[in-house]
């Protein structure tokens, strides 16, 4: 089996980007470090004998995310999401249908919903028959900035910890497999 | 004052309102395009490494990360006072025609083709590239999704990264083509050809021939008689990657060039109250207010923009489908907004020739890339984007470090047009206060035309991105509230 985890967002906008902050965790727990220079992701860490899985970083979404995820048997999107109700900070697991989400629908390009049912549409089978998604709730400022406020920081452990366990760790603890 | 709010547009970046003021007749007196500006950039650019604004800029929109990033090689190519080699130049234009073709096919098959291919007032959801595929076929729709790809290859092939080029360096690029490289190009631009005539003939079979559509692409709510901006050769002809900027007026005659370096001579921005976004103007006709014509300084950049401010196109192809377009619209500048549409189609045919050139130069697999930068100081760049004309402008210290930092967007440029073109096309539809049904339809089209990117990279939106009207009362009472899911 072959899984994929994507963190999704923009590095130079605040909150927006607490998905890239979040699959770079997951890098070190599972890969041990995490190197930032252009070739440094993705990575690839064998963890059992029948499971591989690939951590990679995305900064736009529809086609261009799907291209990443093709060919993978599952596919974890961390990623920003802006929900009413909900405080920022929570996190939330979701699924292709009910992705209220961020960057996974750039409206310039199409929604991933969208562009999963038109490769479909198009023959194309290498989708992933599973895409989940791991929402962390912001609200958008819309100011530069490359650091997170604090209720998004927190919530980093608990995103990480629901991406181990949507990668195969059942204890959501990377080390211990 | 009543007023309407539309909010957000579907299929657009980022998450845009449009405000529709009545008079107390209750029809419209005006229509203001209104963003959530990104704010600060200027403050986090403040500081850091003059040669990393390629890399930063590009993050700044998930959409034009090509443009933003050449926009900003060229600032520091003049702000280090270096020439890259001709070589660079040519790798760098190579990689910005795959750019336009792949954010071009996306516009026109998944953005504003749809209005046309499936029909004005087909429902909403199905005028998109699902129903694009249904309309013309599922061969068709291979062919569309392989193509955009090319144009992605094509960029990742150059630039290291597909969406987020690592390339540009002050006076040259990085990295070179090798043969191999040279080969894989050469097949995608050659089909890229081919695929660009095809949408050609796919515009005049469904649009063209269409009276209902000509009709409609000539009907008075979508005319703008602005002036017009874009880059131009030595020979006045279109130029996505480098050049002059030209300005020409309602007859298509030049009014303004200029290089880049003296872009604060000649534009204006003009800030309104209600709004972050800035209005730019002609600095030498002044701010008439949301008006066109001859004596206002407002003018449209974008495919129709450049077509109009150019006398022609550079390569053979797109030059024949260049008069043909000015022939069937009325021989002088080109004023229909729906006609951004066929500028675009035009533009991809370009994009895809000028590969072509580019591929079977000599000199494209040349390992002479990059130049010795000077010492740093004030720079400037401008390139067209998809969208229409880019402009950075840095003040570098001695130590290398960013002082100041001034980017124009290509969807401020249009910031005056796209609020007059939706007050026109809502004038025919609200009348005493009375919203006609249509009137979604028709200011997203007018809307869409210009492809705008509404706040860079900030796409964090509810996913089906509801399109909402608001009526108020004078006394800001909501009495009507129009809604699509």
């Amino acid at each position: 089996m072959r899984y994929i985890a994507v963190g999704i967002g923009n590095p130079i906008l605040g909150d927006d980007g607490i998905g890239l902050h979040v699959v770079r965790e997951v890098i070190k727990r599972i890969a041990g470090s995490y190197d930032p220079s252009p070739g440094g992701i993705p990575v690839e860490v064998k963890v059992k004998e029948d499971l591989t899985v690939v951590l990679d970083e995305a900064y736009t979404g529809g086609m261009n995310l799907l291209d990443l995820i093709l060919g993978f048997d599952r596919a974890v999107l961390i990623d920003a999401v802006s929900e009413s109700g909900l405080e920022p900070g929570e996190v939330r697991r979701m699924d292709l249908d009910d992705m209220i989400t961020v960057h996974s629908t750039n409206p310039h390009d199409t929604s991933l919903a969208e562009a999963v049912k038109l490769a479909k549409d198009l023959g194309e089978d290498r989708v992933p028959p599973e895409i989940m998604l791991v929402g962390i709730n912001i609200k958008p400022s819309g100011v530069f900035s490359e650091g997170l406020s604090h209720p998004v920081r927190e919530a980093i452990p608990e995103a990480v910890r629901l991406t181990l366990f949507l990668l195969g760790f059942p204890s959501g603890e990377g080390n211990e497999v | 004052m009543k007023s309407i709010t539309i909010d957000p547009i579907t299929r657009l970046e980022g998450h845009g309102k449009i405000n529709i003021f009545l008079d107390e007749a209750g029809d419209v007196k005006n229509a203001y395009l209104q963003v959530p500006e990104l704010r600060g950039f200027e403050r986090f650019a403040q500081g850091r490494r003059a040669e990393d604004m390629p890399q930063i800029t590009s993050r700044i929109c998930g959409v034009c990360p090509v443009a933003h990033h050449f926009a900003s090689t060229k600032a520091l190519d003049s702000a280090f006072k270096v020439d890259p080699p001709p070589a660079a130049k040519k790798l760098r234009e190579l990689m910005y025609m795959g750019y336009i073709i792949y954010d071009h096919i996306l516009h026109f098959y998944f953005l504003g083709g749809p209005d046309f291919v499936v029909g004005p007032n087909a429902p909403p959801g199905q005028r998109n590239i699902l129903g694009v595929i249904e309309k013309a076929g599922v061969e068709i729709g291979k062919e569309v999704i392989k193509h955009r790809a090319y144009g992605q290859r094509i960029t990742a092939i150059l630039g290291g990264k597909a969406t987020h080029p690592v390339c540009g360096l002050p006076g040259g690029i990085s990295k070179g083509l090798n043969k191999e490289e040279v080969g894989d190009v050469r097949e995608m631009v050659d089909s890229c050809v081919e695929f660009s005539r095809f949408s050609l003939r796919l515009l005049d079979d469904i649009v063209l021939k269409n009276e209902d559509y000509l009709k409609l692409i000539t009907s008075d709510p979508y005319q703008l008689a602005t002036y017009n901006m874009g880059l131009v050769d030595e020979k006045n002809r279109l130029n996505f990657y480098d050049g002059d900027i030209r300005v020409t007026d309602q007859n298509k005659e030049e009014y303004e060039r200029f290089p880049v370096k003296d872009y604060t001579e000649h534009i204006r921005e003009h800030v309104e109250p209600w709004s972050f976004m800035k209005f730019p103007y002609l600095s030498s006709l002044g701010w008439k207010g949301l008006t066109d014509g001859p004596e206002s300084g407002i003018y449209r950049v974008g495919p129709l923009g450049r077509l109009n401010a150019a006398d022609g196109m550079a390569t053979p192809l797109a030059q024949k489908e260049f008069d043909r377009m000015f022939e069937t619209l009325g021989g002088k500048a080109v004023n229909s907004t729906l006609a951004f549409h066929w500028a675009r189609l035009i533009e991809l045919l370009y994009a895809s020739e000028r590969a072509k050139e580019l591929i079977e130069d000599n000199e494209i697999t040349s390992d002479k890339i990059r130049n010795r930068a000077g010492e740093p100081g004030e720079g400037f760049g401008v390139v067209e984007a998809a969208r229409g004309t880019l402009i950075h402008h840095y003040r570098v210290d001695e130590r290398g470090l960013i002082e100041k930092a001034n980017l124009i967007v290509a969807t401020t440029n249009n910031a005056g047009a796209i609020s007059m073109s939706v007050r026109d096309a809502a004038r025919g539809l609200i009348k005493g206060g009375k919203v006609d049904d249509g009137l979604l339809n028709m200011v997203e089209m007018a809307f869409r035309a210009y492809d705008p990117c509404l706040a860079c990279a900030t796409h964090t939106l509810p996913g089906g991105m509801p399109l909402m009207v608001r009526v108020h009362d004078s006394e800001g009472k909501l009495i009507r509230t129009v809604k699509r899911d």
